[in-house]
């Protein structure tokens, strides 16, 4: 089972590119997260959905107390502005470390025990420098399914 | 010269060991001031280097380690680590800012109280991570700045921790040291607290306090919060209190128990972890104890192993002697004198450089002035000048007490940067104006 047949093809986040812009590409795409490139082209990294959202709309204070907040809270009245300004955004703020990358014929339980090493649901797929993609934890949890159903097949046509 | 013969007291490559502690220990305090390196690295270089340059041989170093503080450190570390996960402090945090009715200024008081009471029973550092979350929360709601609160709560930890033998290193150095217990500190210490907490809050009041105001709207949210959630176990709840109001009682009892402070907090410790993993499978219990176990703060820990052999290694080669002789010296051999400077360079040190090295250098120090003032009982008003001093002086910078620089880092992340310079302009008058109040108690009460 490689990986090329789950993998989703992405653009880069770049430098100068606003939070909108990545939310939209993510969200067209299906992926939770993009490789990010500076000013002069090279990789630094990636950006996440969960971790704009994190760093760009939840205090550590609000997710440590989680449990006691009411509904009534000062910060969904302006939750309109708030996602507005957030969206305005540039992404350096929420650039991530460099997450160890696999390349497109390493094999999916590799990538698995990965994803498990790193506590995390994508992985970014490079052969040398060239950019192939995202993977994802749902991509593989549908490929999973798509041998199920050829496997279902297969034993349906033989009996 | 001190009692450890045996330690190794020749010329050291040449080198007086007198120049050569004297230098490590100069170096490694000038290194650690910096904070370029992380404390606990510095002081545990300093202490082998102590060992490998011939100061000291290892059993000599070992004999300068004080297992009670180790002890009774990582023991309530530990209780603290698995009592935070039940949520219980969190509850009380949330519950005290309701009972008042969620008034600014009423919040600031009771979180401030709450602050110094579970600084007293706790570390400092602990309870300052448990409150300035809720504060931040409370505050983002009330739509005030959190300066005034958080300013509030860092004194607090400082003045509370004063007040117990468990509530600050030094004290918990302190007690270790001399045969002070629980109740001596109690006795002693805490009857002040109150009187220093109150002054404090009514400068607080006057600055900021009255000008305080959230509107009702805002006010509803915070009682709109519901505290009982934040109680995530409650047989973990009941597990820990039961065993913190067990260790609590037994510092209490230690003196006729015939126990150690640390053999208490370690088998309150070793009692928890029985309790919350007794019917768990092998591999939960060891997941679960290895994570306790990481919560408790190696780096205070190690700190205080190398801090150890580095003090043991200058009181070997007879230079604290020569320094409690030159404080006496300078005071005339008078006890008043002694005491009181003591209390007020212990303060000023204290709110400048970290008081845990300056507290482990004091002591050795104060023991060898005991024959001058007619025996070690007579020491004791020099001692509780030095807990004062050390505790309090904490609060005249940011850099004065590791709750202190939590808190700001705390603040920081949060969008509330504390900046040195401001909050040293307010916060050390007010040190020093609860040096005053210590000073005037200290001689009251011990001295005439």
């Amino acid at each position: 089972m490689k990986l090329k047949k789950i993998l989703i093809p992405t653009v880069f986040s770049r430098e100068g590119m606003k939070v909108r812009e990545v939310f939209t590409i993510c969200v067209e795409a299906g992926v939770p997260a993009l490789p990010y490139l500076n000013s002069k082209g090279e990789r630094r990294g990636f950006i996440s959905l969960a971790g704009i959202m994190h760093h760009g709309c939840l205090p550590n204070y609000m997710v440590e107390l989680a449990m006691v907040l009411g509904d009534q809270l000062s910060c969904v009245k302006d939750a309109t502005t708030k996602v507005r300004e957030l969206m305005d955004h540039p992404i350096e703020a929420y650039v991530d470390k460099p997450l160890h990358s696999i390349t497109s014929e390493t094999p999916i339980i590799k990538a698995m025990a990965i994803l498990e090493k790193f506590h995390s649901s994508f992985l970014f797929v490079f052969d040398g420098d060239e950019y192939r993609g995202v993977i994802t934890a749902q991509g593989i949890a549908q490929r999973m399914l798509e041998i199920d159903a050829e496997k279902s097949e297969v034993v349906s046509r033989e009996s | 010269m001190s009692e450890h013969s045996d330690s190794v007291m020749n010329m050291i490559f040449g080198w007086d060991p007198v120049w050569v502690a004297g230098t490590l220990f100069v170096l490694t305090y000038a290194v650690i001031m910096t904070e370029r390196v992380n404390r606990a690295i510095v002081a545990l270089l300093g202490g082998m280097l102590m060992i490998m340059t011939g100061v000291l041989n290892q059993e000599a170093a070992l004999r300068g380690e004080d297992f009670n503080t180790l002890g009774l450190l990582t023991g309530m570390m530990v209780i603290v680590a698995i009592t935070r996960r039940s949520g219980v402090f969190q509850f009380v945090a949330i519950w005290s800012a309701k009972k008042v009715g969620a008034q600014p200024w009423g919040i600031l008081l009771m979180l401030s109280v709450v602050t110094a009471i579970f600084s007293a029973l706790l570390d400092n550092v602990t309870t300052v991570l448990l409150i300035v979350p809720v504060t931040l929360l409370i505050t983002q709601e009330l739509k005030v700045t959190p300066f005034p609160f958080l300013f509030t709560e860092i004194l607090s930890s400082n003045i509370g921790g004063a007040a117990t033998l468990i509530g600050d290193p030094p004290n918990i150095m302190i007690g270790s040291a001399v045969p002070f217990s629980f109740n001596d500190f109690l006795i002693n210490l805490a009857p002040i607290i109150p009187l220093i907490l109150l002054m404090t809050l009514a400068v607080v009041w006057v600055i900021w306090g009255r000008k305080m105001h959230a509107s009702d709207e805002a006010r509803q949210n915070i009682m709109d919060f519901n505290e009982k959630n934040s109680i995530t176990d409650a047989r973990l709840l009941k597990q820990s209190l039961f065993v913190l109001a067990t260790v609590i009682s037994g510092f209490i009892f230690a003196h006729q128990l015939h126990l150690e402070p640390a053999t208490i907090a370690l088998f309150g410790a070793a009692l928890l972890l029985l309790l919350t993993n007794i019917k768990r499978s092998s591999e939960s219990q060891a997941k679960d104890v290895h994570a306790s176990f990481a919560e408790v703060e190696w780096i205070t820990i190690f700190f205080f192993v190398g801090l150890f052999i580095l003090v043991h290694g200058v009181e070997h080669v007879g230079l604290l002697e020569r320094l409690a002789n030159a404080v006496l010296d300078f005071t005339g051999g008078d006890l008043t004198n002694t005491a009181l400077m003591i209390l007020w360079i212990s303060a000023i040190f204290s709110a400048l450089v970290d008081n845990i090295p300056f507290v482990a250098t004091m002591i050795p120090v104060i023991k060898s002035m005991a024959p001058v003032f007619g025996g070690a009982e007579n020491l004791a008003p020099i001692w509780w000048s030095l807990a004062l001093g050390a505790c309090l002086g904490g609060n005249g910078s940011l850099i004065g007490a590791s709750a202190n620089l939590i808190v700001a880092g705390y603040a920081e992340q949060a969008g509330h940067p504390i900046r040195f310079v401001p909050f040293m302009l307010l916060a050390f008058p007010m040190m020093l104006m609860s040096i005053v109040i210590a000073t005037i108690y200290i001689y009251f009460r011990f001295l005439v």
